[in-house]
């Protein structure tokens, strides 16, 4: 998820912040080889400067 | 998926046939089995409130495909134009529709033709007639510079978008000055190689 953040950043977005992880994986059918990977879901808040172009 | 551009290999017409077609028959038949994991209990698993499940109907909810709650970081205030990047099934995009209330607009974005069409039910079954879905691409969003005035995707820009750059720079343009992005979404704790990634059945899947 850093690599999204920090591709939020150089979008131009601003104040980004990051929720609590969450298991998104439990249940499902495609669970056994996609848990390898560890994937977790998180919720991610950023903000378009007021400006348009506050970086 | 990690790795913020599509790898060389991927074919992206492939791909986006291939999410259609996955998608679409999570719409059509949400009570099979499916790969991916969705409906009502996924969304309690995410942590969705029984207050705001309570006003989206089972047509929207059984089909509703996420991987984390975008509200979990904010809401959308009243009066607000809201737009939802992969809508799907309407779950989130009936959500913001009730926060913004009558005087905002809750705008979905999709490219899948049968989510597209039970967001639109559900939106109808709900009396929400301030929710408007228009078919289109995370990467070129039928909106106008600076027109929204928040933001949200579930499970669409770091999982299954080729091009995240692409695609928050779409999400940017359409933003106001001061406008919000709320995503959810699914990350690796383990990246991925790119010939892993190219497996276009890897995002389908």
């Amino acid at each position: 998820m850093a690599e999204l953040t920090e591709t939020m950043r150089q979008v131009g977005f601003v104040d980004v912040c990051t929720g609590i992880p969450v298991d998104v994986l439990a249940g499902a059918k495609g669970e056994p080889p996609a848990r390898q990977f560890e994937p977790v879901g998180i919720a991610v808040a950023a903000r378009k400067g007021a400006s348009g172009g506050e970086r | 998926m990690t790795g913020l551009t599509a790898p060389p290999a991927l074919d992206a017409r492939a791909l986006r046939r291939g999410l259609q077609k996955t998608y679409a028959k999570i719409a059509l038949f949400p009570d099979r089995i499916h790969h991916i994991h969705h409906g009502k209990m996924l969304a309690e698993q995410l942590g969705y409130t029984t207050a705001e499940l309570a006003g989206v109907p089972e047509a929207a909810l059984s089909s509703f495909c996420g991987a984390a709650r975008p509200f979990a970081l904010g809401a959308a205030s009243a009066g607000d134009t809201v737009l939802d990047i992969g809508c799907g099934s309407g779950t989130d995009l009936l959500i913001a529709a009730r926060q913004v209330g009558p005087t905002g607009r809750a705008i979905g974005v999709d490219f899948c033709e049968e989510m597209a069409k039970t967001a639109e039910e559900a939106a109808r079954v709900a009396k929400l007639n301030t929710v408007e879905i228009r078919r289109g691409e995370a990467t070129a969003l039928p909106a106008d510079d600076e027109s929204v005035d928040v933001v949200i995707a579930n499970g669409v820009i770091n999982h299954l978008c080729p091009d995240k750059h692409a695609a928050l720079a779409e999400a940017y343009r359409v933003l106001r000055p001061g406008g919000r992005l709320l995503l959810a979404d699914m990350a690796v704790g383990i990246a991925m190689p790119p010939e892993v990634r190219a497996i276009v059945d890897l995002w389908t899947t």
